[in-house]
């Protein structure tokens, strides 16, 4: 696709129109600056939005997000919604991973206050919090306590076992719990992946960031989420594990074989769909709230073992590392928008609810959803706060992170992850990561510049910059 | 000849290039490349494990095979690098897929695939060798 395809809308809006192609039901926005719309333009992620836009039951219009790149049947930043009794659902929508998400949280200490204690804290978070399946899993879990992860998200783990505080659950998207979450409609197969997998962070880009606040740019939002200049916060971004990507798996494969019953033809097979309220759509529903599920309690038992951590190490009291919220950046949810009952498809985004809104915590209503975007591990990460009304730009939604703009296989062609250790050690960042080359496919110039994506966020009006968070160690897995 | 595999371009996943001189290598093949991606496994190969699938076509079996591995190498923590006995056949409008395989343990899981893909997926005779192209997400 070229620039002279798509049409201007505002300073950071361009629009393909549903003309562009015939299967169009509805037109694909993007929103980027000069900078970053040309490598959207590369490779298949514009495609795949039009893609997205031929899905039955699609509304108003699909989005990127100025992070957005190539994926696999939906791009990675893209959102949209669909409307009952024909809008499908879809399990590329949501991916592989479910419920992959961020949680931010807070210690009461300064960077100066931590001192030369971060490399132990880096450190003993990288023995503590496991990266893999076979080494040290924190938790197997038994077919019962399982059920009631899958059923009961975070919320049961802070109730039922004691991992964690009411303020945990009330700082979580949707309260740590999807409703309907059925543990029956999760395979053999998705329950023996991930039963031992519960505190891990696991491969790729997944991580725990230790960071200090580096600057203020909206001090009351700043004050609401318990973010003062040089506080040290920790960032969990980790998911369902292999509990969630065999669950995609399961049902990807089983909405495929059921397209022709659906009378449903696409132009991607990944985009494999089935009705809202088909057997199919609903038995999906089920089984992805209690993948999303087990990833906002893989995340809860993850900050479980940082306040551990800190309290061992650095004598903090457990309830004073405080959650500053945990947004979930792959999932599906029937939400209400303009008056509509829509399922809502973040595939790569979040949600990023504005002030006032009814499912936030009292705390955060004059502010506003805390929203997350990571930057690499070289640079640097914002909060910000969801500032869109219900209902406006992109289903309430944000960008996840600053997009990928260089393969990982080009990344590790181009710097040695030993080199790219030194690197970053050089400059204050402590890094923990068992592979070089693991390290070096997330090298930082293999994102785009997150300041870049944060400030077209801000002025699209999808959320307003509350703090930017400069990286002090990385446990990378 | 034996089989050879190559990366292609892909700015967020794995995508692979498989080619070999028969269906059933290229099958084997993508076993390797799939457990090679698991970590350093250790001791005696486990027992030879049946695997049966079906599928419409030839694309569908390859992804599959490939998220049938993935899955069971995780759930046991095992690298399924051995394939025999693999025989792929008409099955009523599709193709059935019957294999035995067996891998050994990996202590320190590494892998970072999730599944295998539809997208992009392609299994095709071309030049008297098989290529089979697959999207792994990682």
């Amino acid at each position: 696709m070229r620039r002279d395809d798509l049409i201007a809308v505002g300073p950071y809006g361009f629009e393909v129109p549903v003309s562009w192609r015939a299967d169009m039901r509805v037109p694909a926005r993007v929103y980027a600056d000069d900078e970053l719309l040309p490598p959207m333009l590369e490779g298949e992620a514009m495609t795949q939005l039009v893609n997205v836009a031929t899905l039955p039951g699609v509304v108003d219009r699909v989005y990127g997000m100025p992070d957005m790149h190539e994926g696999y049947g939906f791009p990675v930043g893209g959102v949209c919604a669909t409307e009952p009794p024909d809008g499908v659902v879809s399990p590329g929508g949501v991916g592989f991973d479910i419920n992959c998400g961020v949680r931010l949280l807070t210690l009461p200490l300064t960077r100066a206050e931590l001192g030369g204690r971060l490399e132990s804290f880096v450190h003993e978070l990288s023995r503590a919090i496991p990266s893999g399946t076979g080494r040290g899993v924190a938790w197997r879990l038994s077919d019962d306590e399982l059920d009631g992860v899958l059923a009961g998200g975070s919320a049961h783990l802070v109730r039922a076992h004691g991992l964690g505080n009411d303020d945990d659950v009330a700082r979580t998207e949707s309260l740590g719990c999807l409703e309907g979450g059925d543990p029956s409609g999760v395979s053999a197969r998705a329950r023996d992946r991930g039963r031992g997998q519960i505190g891990s962070i696991g491969a790729g880009n997944h991580f725990v960031e230790v960071q200090q606040v580096e600057s203020v740019h909206d001090a009351a939002g700043a004050q609401a989420f318990g973010l003062a200049p040089d506080r040290v916060t920790v960032l969990i971004h980790t998911g369902s594990r292999g509990l969630g990507h065999q669950v995609c798996t399961d049902y990807v494969k089983r909405m495929d074989a059921a397209l022709a019953a659906h009378g449903l033809e696409l132009p991607d097979r990944q985009l494999s769909c089935a009705p809202v309220n088909s057997p199919e759509g609903r038995a999906y529903f089920g089984a992805m709230a209690a993948a999303a599920n087990f990833a906002w309690s893989n995340r809860q038992r993850i900050a479980h073992t940082v306040r551990g951590v800190a309290a061992r190490l650095l004598g903090v009291a457990p309830d004073d590392v405080r959650t500053v919220y945990d947004v979930a950046h792959n999932v599906a949810k029937m939400e209400r928008h303009g008056g509509r009952t829509l399922c809502v498809h973040r595939k790569g985004a979040t949600r990023a609810l504005g002030p006032d809104h009814p499912e936030l915590p009292p705390e955060y209503r004059a502010t506003g959803q805390p929203v997350f975007i990571p930057g690499s591990m070289g640079t640097a990460s914002w909060v910000l706060a969801g500032s869109a009304g219900s209902g406006t730009p992109a289903f309430a939604s944000c960008c996840h992170g600053a997009g990928r703009t260089l393969s990982r296989h080009a990344a590790a062609r181009q710097v040695a992850g030993a080199t790219l250790r030194r690197d970053l050690e050089a400059r204050g960042i402590v890094v923990r990561c068992a592979s070089n080359r693991g390290l070096a496919e997330e090298a930082p110039f293999a994102y785009k510049d997150v300041d870049r994506v944060a400030a077209v966020v801000e002025g699209v009006g999808l959320a307003r910059r509350v703090a930017r968070l400069r990286p002090l160690g990385v446990v990378k897995g | 000849m034996g089989a050879a595999t190559r990366t292609l371009p892909h700015v967020g996943e794995w995508k692979v290039e498989v080619r070999a001189a028969s269906r059933d290598e290229a099958f084997a093949e993508v076993a390797r490349l799939i457990a090679a991606e698991a970590g350093r496994a250790a001791g005696e190969p486990g027992p030879w494990e049946p695997v049966g699938l079906d599928a419409r076509d030839g694309v569908t079996l390859l992804v599959d095979w490939a998220n049938e591995l993935i899955g069971r190498g995780e759930a046991s923590g095992r690298a399924y690098d051995e394939v025999r006995a693999l025989a792929i056949g008409d099955a009523g409008p599709g193709l059935r897929l019957a294999a035995e395989v067996r891998g050994r343990a990996v202590p320190d899981w590494r892998s970072p695939i999730k599944a295998a893909t539809y997208h992009g997926a392609s299994l095709e005779r071309r030049g008297g060798r098989w290529r089979a192209r697959l999207l792994f997400d990682i």
